[in-house]
């Protein structure tokens, strides 16, 4: 898997794009891998899901643990551009209130 | 030639070195016998000329020395003596000396001495050389043995095909073994793996297994071509057609050998085997998690010329581990001093069986270095792993495959397809529902069901009742019923422990069971008419 830096915009929050169709027991380890570089790049993170058209609990388990690491360090995580299937299961388990979710990247940066 | 002279008589010495170098000899000189032993030491002469009685070391104990010692060559010694007993000189010669020298020197005496002793370090050197030159011719034998074993031998099965995963570990002998294998793959769903051993060792076994191997072959082309009912042959009329082709030839050579031939048909789910005197095959069945050793079938090829061959078979099941070794493996001795024997062998692989195949024959490795392994036998230590992965298809509305995190896609993708088949109306948002709780499902029976294990045998039917679309998910292992599992923590402090809380909100009914010895947990969805 592979993980993108967008872009650094208003020099605030580094925007991560996912190139993965999924976000899954399968490839949650190498997900974990390609992450752990670019969380010392900033302290404000965008993670862009367009690609990602399916995730399960382990997925999100993952995107958890980015949150609380990234949050103990005075950071901040917001997500963007989730499928309905990916907004289905955060709302499942009452996760989008534990993230900030919005509908683009550029929406997610303008806050 | 380069001489050593030892002699304490200086005015002695002199003569002789005096003589030595106007026959343009080099001459290295020592006063004493020790002075002598240390310059030996240091570098080989070809030639030492020694004082018989010399102080601190005598000219005898220098040439016991000299006799006791290493060489790559040989040291031609000539005692330099006023003696002449008889008893005395044959004490010398058996103390290792070559030749004689009386004083006070003669000279015509020593050039037909130093005459002798050149024409024997001549003869000496040619037959080292022909010695070095036939070890070399050996070693290059052995070297082309193994080459031959490696290229012409071995051919270890594809790594992956429709009906199987293999993978296979070969550390040769020290010497060349007629140890070999080789596959033929008949179209996606049916592959012939066969392994063979034969008697003996050094490049007339090699060229025996090599001979076998393309008698094969051509039993395989001829059957397959033959005019009266061509077709694919059957493992025993293979086998049978081989026998008549070898047979005489191998009992001429005074040779044999065993042969393990399988055929894998993921279309039936069944092996079918020949095994004529060659270690029993593992199967670990993944279903119960317990080893079987099949049957030998028949005696090695070379026995007899009237054998019939018969061929056995065995279920398969997705993930079954098939297993097939040289008696290098069972042969090993272990720390506990006994052999390790196939019982034993099967019993090792129970607990290691659900290995990745990589991580399984490193085990196999790791097995061979911690025993310790019977030198003297020093057989070729040769496996052959193969995962069986039956046709991970719809067969009868069910799909039946050896899950790893890796196969969840499909156990998606075939839930997908069937739910959409049903024609129930689901919507795209229920069908992602339903998509999600069977990967929660799924996942969990590949993580818990049986510790440590990264892999599972599992079957998914879908099943339509009463405008309830039915998932059933079949698996071995601990029995875990979902309704028993806490609920989740909900404040984003935990990663996990969701799983069972999404499967319930995904569908409408989760149901758990001990179905036979599996497990049986079915998720219901009821598709959500309008009306």
């Amino acid at each position: 898997m592979t993980i993108t830096p967008e872009s650094i915009q208003n020099g605030r929050a580094l925007v991560l794009k996912v190139h993965a169709d999924s976000l899954e027991t399968d490839n949650v380890a190498s997900f974990r891998t390609a992450m752990s570089p670019l969380l010392d790049k900033s302290a404000h993170f965008v993670i862009d899901l367009t690609d990602v058209e399916f995730m399960d609990s382990t997925g999100l388990g993952a995107m958890l643990s980015c949150l609380r690491g990234i949050k103990s360090k005075g950071g901040t995580l917001r997500l963007c551009s989730l499928s309905t299937e990916v907004k289905q299961l955060f709302e499942m388990v009452m996760m989008d209130r534990v993230f900030e979710i919005f509908d683009t990247p550029e929406a997610a940066l303008a806050k | 030639m380069r001489i050593l002279v030892a002699d304490d008589d200086v005015l002695s010495a002199e003569i002789l070195i005096e003589s030595l170098r106007s026959m343009s000899h080099d001459v290295v000189f020592a006063s004493n016998g020790a002075e002598a032993w240390s310059l030996l030491q240091k570098e080989p002469f070809r030639l030492v000329i020694l004082d018989w009685m010399m102080p601190e070391m005598d000219g005898m104990e220098v040439c016991r020395s000299i006799r006791a010692m290493q060489a790559n060559s040989y040291t031609f010694i000539i005692l330099l003596t006023g003696r002449t007993d008889r008893k005395d000189r044959l004490e010398a010669l058996e103390g290792g000396a070559d030749d004689f020298l009386t004083k006070p020197l003669d000279k015509g005496e020593l050039v037909a001495r130093l005459n002798v002793a050149n024409r024997i370090l001549e003869t000496e050197e040619a037959v080292r050389r022909t010695n070095s030159e036939l070890q070399q011719a050996r070693q290059k034998e052995i070297e082309m043995g193994a080459a031959i074993q490696k290229r012409l031998l071995y051919t270890p099965p594809p790594r992956t095909t429709n009906a199987i995963e293999t993978a296979s570990l070969s550390i040769p002998s020290q010497q060349v073994d007629g140890d070999f294998c080789d596959f033929f793959t008949h179209g996606d769903d049916l592959v012939d793996v066969f392994v063979g051993d034969v008697m003996g060792k050094g490049v007339p076994a090699a060229m025996v297994g090599a001979g076998v191997k393309s008698g094969l072959q051509r039993c395989m082309i001829s059957l397959l071509t033959k005019t009266v009912d061509p077709g694919l042959p059957d493992p025993d009329q293979l086998i049978q057609s081989l026998d008549a082709l070898v047979c005489a030839e191998l009992i001429d050579l005074g040779t044999f050998l065993t042969l393990c031939y399988a055929r894998f048909d993921s279309s039936t789910d069944v092996m079918t085997y020949v095994n004529c005197g060659h270690p029993k095959i593992i199967l670990w069945e993944s279903v119960t998690g317990s080893c079987h050793l099949q049957d030998t079938t028949n005696v090695p090829l070379g026995f007899s010329e009237t054998e019939s061959y018969q061929q056995h078979f065995a279920k398969l099941h997705p993930g079954d581990l098939l297993l097939f070794y040289s008696d290098g493996v069972t042969d090993l001795k272990l720390p506990d001093g006994k052999r390790l024997g196939m019982n034993r062998f099967a019993e090792w692989v129970e607990s290691r069986a659900h290995l990745p195949l990589e991580e399984f024959l490193v085990e196999v490795e790791n097995l061979r270095k911690l025993s310790l392994v019977a030198l003297e036998s020093g057989d070729d230590y040769t496996c052959v792993a193969i995962r069986y992965r039956g046709v991970e298809t719809v067969r009868d509305g069910s799909l039946r495959l050896w899950a790893d995190s890796g196969s969840l896609r499909k156990v998606r993708n075939f839930v997908k397809q069937s739910a959409i088949e049903s024609q129930l109306g689901f919507s795209d948002q229920e069908i992602s529902a339903l998509l999600l709780g069977v990967q929660e499902a799924s996942s969990n029976v590949v993580r818990h069901s049986r510790p440590g294990h990264k892999g599972i045998p599992i079957e998914i039917r879908t099943n339509v009742r009463e405008g309830i679309f039915e998932v059933e998910l079949f698996y071995p292992g601990a029995p875990f019923d979902p309704n028993d599992a806490p609920d989740p923590v909900l404040d984003g402090s935990k990663d996990g422990g969701f799983g069972i809380s999404i499967i319930k909100k995904c569908v409408d009914e989760v149901a758990y069971r001990l179905e036979g010895n599996q497990n049986l947990l079915t998720l219901r969805k009821r598709a959500n008419v309008s009306e």
